[in-house]
């Protein structure tokens, strides 16, 4: 669509400003009547909000149908919505070994401490409040405000997956700010085992941190498959909707048995 | 006073997963704490440093620097690994000095599980066999002699193999006990001092090995032995320990000064910068450094038992065994009874892999229905390959397999060897012929012989 198309309603047909402020043929100002001036200055205010709000809703469709087509789509499939790993508070014993596990599985060639070079950099948090403990991580949101956050595009949909381009991250802390989990955290890039830093800053270069579902591992995320409490769980929400919904008719079913 | 093994109090988040794998119920404390060691019970084993997955995240607002932490737990500060919650004490810094010093003459002895973990921390296979390379890096560190705890294994075949046939003949007491594993010697000193005479009063391999540097070894490299600074690397939390007990000092000085864990040992060679994975293969030191496969198999559960039973059938019935695989004894799961034919005697025999098993075999003993002549307990679940001091398992899912890996590569090093049997090191007949005397004599009687406190 080019920017001629998009203006489909027609701008109010009013003159200049200066033209505005001229009386209009015979009828001068002094001529008319308060309800006349009333009529004709609501007319004109009601052509203004029409025409704003006209250009409004024009300027979201047109956002909405051009950059984020895909993301249209995807709300209209039900059937493809973002699985994402949720974990149980009544289970978790905050061992933090899916911690651990996440960052191995992400970061460390050979299976012992011994090879873990930097800092442990996990994609979730176990997190305690009061005597629940339960590990955060993203929820690959549908609308994923991460990625409507992030001015450099870094944040996207791969398949059903909100990913992140860690190589085009500024680290501005947008997403920080948008995910309403806490879901990404802002890390350290190393490496060779040593932190990067940045020349000219003298800082760390940090880049967005948070579950991708292990995108890379066949086996899928790898927190679920090390919980030793069996605490974590991959959930498709539409497949557990319908699950819940079979469960509930047989519930009701059962009362109608004679 | 600081403990062999501590639960950092700042990082342990309380999960108690710790308490469920603690053999002894030393681990306790309220719900939802940070756990406490109760030290009548812990027998330093260290499988709570194995399993425990409470990292210090990073630059935690919750608890002091890392580089505070590395300093209390004896760390090199190159070191880059995690700090988990519970951990062992560390002595690498300590080791590190003394290779710096010229005027110390520093002997150094590996178990037999640690050429079968080593590998993991330089990110090789599990289960890859490094002994040329473990000796190689010992040498390039600068240790003086590199000798071998599997030569003092094969040492404590001869002496314990000829105390269980004593004690068969003279109606000793039985049955005996394996004492190589200082976890276990402690519990039995702890919980269960009324089976004390069943312990074989054998010297573990590494205090062997600890009195012979500071008297043998001394006199052969004509080192005053009050120079000698004696460091042992071990699979095991639990041989720290054993080291600073108060009667190991038949040398006339502590016989082990410093045990290494393995883990630690990684560090040490990471800290002076070697490249471990590419270092040539070398031998350790002569007298005190050549081993058989009986003694290579000290590393794994039942491999005390098979290399007693190879030599001891040798002694007993003065033939050669043919086959020397006694797999009868291999892969106990927890307690694998067998009974071996050696000429007319049927030995019964128990191996206990974990030392929470060994309690039905002690409610036999003191129930009156145990008829066994030899018990191998070893404390960890696998034997010394599974040990608080091997290379730390970072998946919980991976663990069984890496640890079967070691005991596979423990079996096929004993299979390649020439010689398996430990009456057939050339170095242990050597010693018995210029120092020792015989098995059980009056020198092994002074240094490679011990006896048991009561404690708790």
């Amino acid at each position: 669509m080019t920017k001629h198309n998009l203006d489909v309603s027609s701008p109010p047909q009013y003159k200049s400003r200066r033209a505005r402020r001229e009386p209009v043929g015979d009828q001068g100002g002094a001529k008319w009547g308060f309800s006349a001036m009333y009529a004709a200055l609501k007319h004109k205010l009601d052509t203004v909000i029409s025409y704003i709000s006209s250009k409004l809703k024009n300027a979201a469709l047109t956002k909405e149908t051009l950059g984020e087509e895909t993301l249209i789509k995807k709300e209209v499939n039900m059937e493809k919505l973002s699985p994402f790993v949720v974990g149980d508070g009544e289970k978790c014993i905050g061992c933090k070994a899916c911690e651990v596990a996440c960052h191995v599985s992400h970061n460390v060639t050979g299976i012992t401490a011994g090879n873990i070079d930097t800092p442990v950099f996990p994609k979730l948090f176990v997190t305690k409040v009061e005597d629940i403990t339960v590990p955060v991580q993203c929820h690959h949101c549908e609308d994923a405000p991460c990625a409507k956050a992030c001015l450099e595009k870094a944040i996207y949909f791969d398949g059903d997956k909100v990913l992140i381009d860690t190589d085009k991250c500024k680290a501005c802390k947008d997403c920080l700010v948008a995910c309403p989990f806490g879901a990404v955290e802002l890390v350290p890039k190393y490496v060779q085992g040593q932190e990067v830093i940045q020349a000219n800053l003298g800082k760390p270069h940090l880049y967005g941190n948070k579950c991708d579902l292990c995108n890379e591992r066949e086996a899928g995320p790898i927190c679920v498959e090390t919980c030793p409490q069996k605490a974590l769980r991959l959930v498709d929400p539409h497949k557990e909707k319908k699950e819940k919904n079979k469960r509930a008719v047989a519930t009701i079913a059962s009362m109608f048995k004679k | 006073m600081q403990y062999t093994i501590e639960i950092d109090q700042e990082l342990c988040t309380g999960c108690r997963r710790c308490a469920d794998i603690c053999p002894v119920g030393a681990l306790g404390g309220p719900e939802g704490m940070p756990m406490e060691i109760n030290y009548d019970k812990c027998v330093f084993c260290g499988q709570c440093v194995q399993i425990c997955s409470a990292y210090q995240e990073y630059k935690s607002d919750t608890s002091a620097p890392r580089s505070e932490k590395m300093q209390d737990r004896g760390m090199l500060d190159s070191v880059r690994e995690p700090l988990f919650a519970a951990h062992n004490m560390g002595h690498a810094q300590k080791v590190w000095e003394a290779l710096k010093n010229p005027k110390v003459y520093t002997m150094v002895q590996c178990a037999p599980a640690v050429r079968v973990g080593l590998a993991e921390d330089f990110g090789m296979e599990s289960g890859d066999l490094v002994d040329g390379k473990m000796i190689t890096a010992l040498k390039q560190l600068g240790f003086d002699k590199v000798y071998d705890t599997n030569f003092t294994a094969d040492l404590t075949i001869m002496e314990e193999g000829s105390e269980l046939i004593k004690r068969i003949k003279e109606n000793g007491v039985l049955p005996m006990f394996t004492s190589c594993c200082p976890a276990w010697v402690k519990n039995v000193e702890q919980e269960h001092f009324d089976l004390h005479k069943n312990l074989s009063s054998c010297k573990s391999p590494q205090q062997m090995a600890g009195a012979l540097f500071k008297t043998y070894g001394a006199q052969a490299d004509k080192v005053d032995p009050a120079q000698i600074y004696s460091v042992s690397v071990m699979p095991c939390t639990a041989k720290k320990f054993e080291a600073s007990r108060e009667e190991m000092n038949s040398s006339g000085h502590q016989d082990v000064d410093v045990v290494l864990t393995t883990r630690e040992l990684a560090t040490l060679i990471k800290h002076a910068g070697i490249d471990f994975k590419n270092l040539p293969a070398s031998k350790p030191d002569s007298l005190l450094g050549a081993y058989t496969g009986a003694g290579h198999l000290f590393g794994v559960t039942g491999g005390v038992m098979e290399a007693a039973l190879r030599t001891g059938y040798e002694l007993i019935t003065g033939k050669a065994l043919d086959n020397v695989d006694i797999t009868d004894v291999r892969y106990s799961e927890g307690i694998k009874r067998a009974t071996i034919q050696v000429g007319d005697l049927a030995v019964k025999t128990v191996i206990v892999a974990g030392l929470a098993n060994a309690q039905t075999i002690i409610d036999e003993i003191k129930a009156g229905t145990a008829d066994y002549h030899f018990v191998e307990v070893m404390a960890c679940p696998q034997g010394c390959v599974s040990g608080g001091g091997q290379p730390k398992v970072l998946m919980e899912t991976e663990r069984k397999q890496v640890y079967s890996k070691r005991t596979e590569s423990t079996y096929r090093h004993d299979r390649e060897l020439p010689l398996r049997k430990s009456h057939q090191n050339p170095e242990i007949t050597k010693i018995y012929k210029n120092f020792l005397g015989e098995p059980l004599g009056h020198k092994s009687h002074d240094l490679l012989h011990t006896h048991y406190v009561k404690r708790g």
